[in-house]
């Protein structure tokens, strides 16, 4: 019914009103940028004081963590902060008041966040790289590895942003388990000593294994054949349609639990 | 097909999930081209559920609602496309874009094609006045102007019915003045058809062809404005006598019983029987029967019952002796 023309269209409107909105919070943007800036090497050089001597390459690997974890609990944050607030504000519902699904607009708004943050992280990145004087060249595995993580974590994003039509409260839940996952996600410290339990964090948590197959690529320079056989390709692409079916069913029930409830807007 | 209601409610109950009571209860209503329908009750009477239901924004729980002919719970996509809407509340856009970012964006997001877009908001900011402050923040705005924006929002597609929950609360006199004018001439325009809630009967009054009283979920009366109006004005008349003094249980049991539909106001060394609907003979046998009783009277007055008063009594809110 919709066509498909429409949807680069939308995208940039949806990008438009993004970074509209971006501009008019641009201090709270700017000044968390440059709060990474300094809290990052500040880390690094806690961590190499404590652990005597942490190399540039485990450098890099909490580097590749952190702005991994960055960009994709930023999305998360940034979504169903917006549902939370619209829905309160009283804008959700007239985002609603459209023949586009609300699943179009919503997975757009997804994308669009994440080609924002994409480009506020990799500046971040840059400039921490020149920095701490990090060895980095980027390469197609570590694309492919991003991309299928990135499409995993927009599955959780679509289903709590669902939820957060549902439950006000899920807002303040996502901020503390976004925290909670620079642990269990090995963004910092990489968990592959952890045996059965980085296991099962790998399979269940939609970060965790492309943390690591990212730095397996970046830090290792892991080729596509190794990707390939041990089963990291297969393993992330099957957690990405995964997370994303479930994603999508999570927000079309919660869209109509919201239409039941009445809690697209202020009540 | 021509005489099809642009909006059509039949037997919706909506019952929200954990409620007592339901919030709309077995309404029907139909919306025709270049009609303008009130929907007049008091706070939550059910006013805001009808519209967001006939919007696709709260499902009903029972009944159907169908706009330009498309179930709103079957075929919501279809439905919406010819509906604009200014919701209750003052956050209807973005506050932190400007009036043109925020028309470009609604414009875009309801697919007007892009060419059209460009003259539709040109068209719309001069129709409402705000082209000097296009590019101003919508924050920045007076809650009138923001209110004109959301209205002018609400029309860029062109869409063939409006919905306007309580456009003017909030607004002080003279920015409520102007947005009824505003309103007004949206309502001149054929073939367009508008729902508007509100519970100020002046404001329904000037605007709504029929005015349709909710209370408590329920339809109260529903009829053409001017005709409710006479209907109620004529019978309504209120006779107001203040007596002397504090008035007996006994005594007012006794006028109630006599006079049916009194009601005593006791004040702090007076009384005030206020009487409607009553007659001029009627009157005057009430004030026999008070002078028999020996009570002081010390001043008459009558007069005609209030819109407000009309509606406070449609809806049962002020009736005593009922
Ligand atoms: N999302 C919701 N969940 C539960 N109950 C609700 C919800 N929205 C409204 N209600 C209840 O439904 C009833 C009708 O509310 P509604 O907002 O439709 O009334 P209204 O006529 O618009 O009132 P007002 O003049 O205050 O705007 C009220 O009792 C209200 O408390
Ligand atoms: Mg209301």
């Amino acid at each position: 019914m919709m066509n498909a023309l429409l949807l680069p269209k939308l995208f940039l409107a949806e990008l438009r009103r993004d970074v509209c909105h971006w501009w008019s919070y641009r201090l709270n943007a700017l000044s968390s940028l440059g709060l990474w800036l300094v809290a990052f090497p500040f880390m690094m050089l806690t961590f190499d004081s404590m652990s005597g001597g942490y190399g540039p390459e485990q450098r890099l690997a909490s580097l590749i963590g952190f702005l991994v974890w960055e960009l994709c609990t930023g999305m998360l944050v940034a979504t169903t902060g917006s549902v939370t607030e619209e829905a309160q504000q009283g804008t959700l519902e007239n985002v609603m008041l459209t023949p586009v699904s609300p699943l179009v607009i919503f997975s757009l708004r997804i994308t669009v966040v994440f080609t924002r943050k994409a480009v506020e992280t990799t500046i971040l990145g840059l400039a921490l790289v020149i920095i701490l004087n990090l060895p980095f060249t980027w390469n197609g595995p570590a694309l492919l590895v991003m991309g299928l993580t990135i499409a995993s974590v927009a599955g959780v994003g679509l289903a709590l942003g669902g939820l957060a039509m549902i439950y006000k409260s899920i807002d303040s839940i996502v901020g503390v388990i976004t925290l909670l996952s620079v642990l269990f996600t090995g963004a910092l410290i990489p968990l592959n000593n952890l045996g059965i339990v980085f296991a099962l964090l790998k399979y269940l948590a939609p970060m965790t294994w492309g943390i690591d197959a990212l730095r397996a690529t970046l830090v290792s320079e892991i080729g596509w054949p190794s990707l390939w056989f041990d089963g990291t390709l297969w393993g992330l692409g099957i957690q990405a349609f995964v997370f994303l079916s479930l994603g999508t069913a999570t927000f079309i029930r919660s869209f109509r639990r919201a239409q039941m409830q009445g809690s697209l807007g202020t009540y | 097909m021509n005489n099809q209601p642009f909006i059509q409610v039949s037997e919706v109950t909506k019952r929200y999930p954990r409620a007592e009571n339901p919030a709309v209860n077995g309404v029907s209503l139909s919306l025709h081209p270049g009609e303008t329908l009130a929907l007049l009750g008091p706070n939550g009477a059910g006013k805001t559920t009808t519209v967001k239901m006939v919007a696709g924004l709260v499902l009903p729980t029972s009944g159907t609602i169908h706009v330009m002919g498309h179930d709103m719970v079957l075929a919501r996509a279809k439905g919406v496309r010819h509906i604009g809407a200014v919701l209750e509340g003052a956050r209807n856009l973005y506050w932190r874009l400007s009036a043109l970012e925020n028309l470009r964006y609604f414009g875009n997001l309801r697919l007007v094609p892009r060419r059209e877009l460009f003259h539709r908001i040109e068209e719309l900011l001069a129709l409402f006045g705000l082209e000097a402050h296009k590019h101003q923040e919508v924050r920045q705005f007076s809650r009138g102007m923001q209110q004109k924006l959301a209205i002018a929002a609400a029309l860029l597609h062109d869409p063939k019915i409006l919905l306007l929950d309580e456009p003017t609360l909030g607004l002080d006199v003279q920015a409520a003045k102007q947005l009824e004018a505003t309103i007004a001439q949206l309502t001149q325009e054929q073939e367009k058809a508008i729902l508007l809630t509100s519970h100020m009967m002046p404001l329904a009054e000037k605007l709504a062809d029929r005015i349709f009283v909710i209370h408590k979920g329920r339809k109260v009366a529903s009829d053409a404005t001017r005709s409710l109006l006479e209907r109620y004005n004529t019978h309504q008349d209120i006779a107001e006598i203040q007596v002397a003094g504090q008035m007996t249980q006994v005594l007012i049991a006794q006028l109630q019983q006599a006079f049916g539909g009194i009601t005593a106001i006791p004040n702090a060394n007076t009384t005030m029987l206020r009487w409607p609907g009553s007659e001029q003979t009627q009157l005057i046998q009430l004030l026999q029967f008070l002078d028999e009783q020996d009570q002081a009277i010390l001043d008459i007055g009558r007069r005609q019952a209030s819109l407000e008063e009309v509606f406070l009594s449609l809806t049962g809110m002020e009736q005593p002796n009922e």
